[in-house]
């Protein structure tokens, strides 16, 4: 009874877009009450009715919103895209640069995620920017010195990084040390032996293996909210072995590490509840994806960045329905 | 008893119960609501509102039993807030008492 309370409690709350770090103040608090009420005698049904509806709770505390931080963070947020398109003009026009400058759109969804984690410690922020320094690492390295194979092997530094969020010191460095060896491994052998690139991969079993050892890895294909992280790691996982396959079969890879991008994208499906932010966040990756394929197929660089209107325009529809 | 109104009411309740001595969420909830039925009134919103707003404050402190719990106490801010808020109620039950016993003047 309590936990339902308090899981609707946050549902609701974080429909109302209300800062994280607020959401978990006020489920702690009513969680605290709970936990008096039953202390002095009273039935978790009894407190509960007296606490009310948790869909009433938030809609009362929706407009602690207003207590966000706005001013700086949201101008600078705001003020990214515009940012990015005039860089993304300014090399494409006097440096030829249309492809890979688009990367400077990068910049739009990494400024939002820097802006709200930032608080949340150094530890996040790695992690939530990872993606995107191996998207920028993976392109520059393919584009300019045509390593998109084995440069792909960038993306690992994603579950490298989530690795060191491991509370469990021997489970980190194990898993950590796993993931080094194996790449080692990796480049050792098709570095050393030719055609060896469709054996070569068994050694990432080395790593998987490790994970399924110490429960990182299962296979839960359910999206309960309990299961969501490791929900998210089967994601990458079904992401990058996609993605290696594809590339081994057709060695396309590029565009195909568009596949790659599953991984933000299903972090923020699964990572967050509110519909809208979801629109907001995946905005960027649909139009990355729009871009890249117009750009390759079509050969149109110049004019695909139009696309990319669709990031500012989701976050102003998003906001105008919200007030 | 129409919301808005109520709402207005179990604000009261609430700064009044607190200006007597430090309480926890749960004790202002309980006390509440043996004098009046809150469920269809959330009391927390309240008291989150009126810490946000500054009329209370919050300290943690460790009860009898259990880990620290957050107590509120009304701020300085909230002592004048209340004494205007007490004003205006024993106004307005005086007025509508007058109305009701017929001891209005025409």
């Amino acid at each position: 009874m309590k936990t339902k309370f308090l899981k609707e409690l946050k549902m609701y709350l974080n429909q109302y877009d209300i800062k994280q770090e607020i959401v978990k103040d006020i489920v702690n608090d009513h969680k605290e009450i709970i936990e008096d009420a039953v202390a002095s005698g009273q039935s978790e049904e009894e407190i509960i009715e007296k606490l009310g509806n948790p869909r009433m709770i938030a809609k009362e505390l929706r407009n602690e919103k207003k207590n966000r931080k706005q001013t700086y963070d949201e101008t600078f947020i705001a003020l990214s895209p515009f940012i990015a398109v005039i860089a993304y003009m300014l090399m494409g026009f006097l440096g030829e640069m249309w492809h890979p400058g688009w990367l400077v759109f990068l910049i739009i969804p990494l400024t939002g995620l820097i802006v709200s984690v930032r608080r949340d410690g150094w530890q996040i922020l790695l992690t939530s920017i990872a993606p995107f320094i191996a998207v920028g690492a993976f392109i520059i390295m393919g584009e300019y010195y045509d390593l998109w194979h084995p440069g792909w092997l960038v993306f690992l530094i994603v579950p490298f990084v989530g690795y060191t969020h491991h509370s469990d010191y021997v489970k980190r460095y194990v898993s950590m040390t796993g993931l080094l060896v194996s790449v080692g491994l990796y480049l050792f052998i098709i570095l050393t032996y030719s055609n060896t690139e469709q054996y070569a991969w068994l050694v990432f079993l080395i790593p998987a293996i490790i994970g399924i050892i110490f429960g990182d890895i299962t296979f839960v294909w359910h999206s309960d909210f309990e299961e969501t992280p490791k929900s998210f790691l089967m994601i990458i996982i079904v992401a990058l072995i996609t993605f290696i396959v594809l590339g081994l079969m057709t060695s396309l890879w590029h565009p195909l590490w568009l596949i790659l991008l599953t991984i933000p994208v299903g972090g923020i499906l699964l990572f967050n509840e509110n519909t809208k932010k979801n629109l907001i966040g995946i905005s960027p990756f649909i139009a990355l994806t729009a871009f890249i394929l117009i750009g390759e197929f079509v050969g149109a660089w110049h004019i695909a960045w139009l696309v990319f209107l669709i990031i500012p325009m989701v976050g102003i529809i998003s906001s105008a329905n919200e007030k | 008893m129409n919301t808005q109104f109520k709402r207005g009411v179990l604000e009261l309740c609430v700064m009044k119960v607190i200006s007597k001595q430090k309480l926890s969420a749960f004790e202002i909830i309980d006390l509440i609501s043996h004098e009046i039925d809150v469920n269809e009134n959330t009391v927390y919103p309240i008291l989150r509102r009126l810490t946000n707003d500054k009329y209370f404050s919050t300290e943690k402190k460790r009860g009898e039993i259990g880990a620290p719990r957050k107590y509120y106490s009304l701020t300085k801010k909230g002592e004048d807030y209340l004494f205007e808020l007490e004003e205006t109620w024993f106004n307005f039950i005086n007025g509508v008492r007058n109305i009701m016993e017929g001891k209005h003047e025409n």
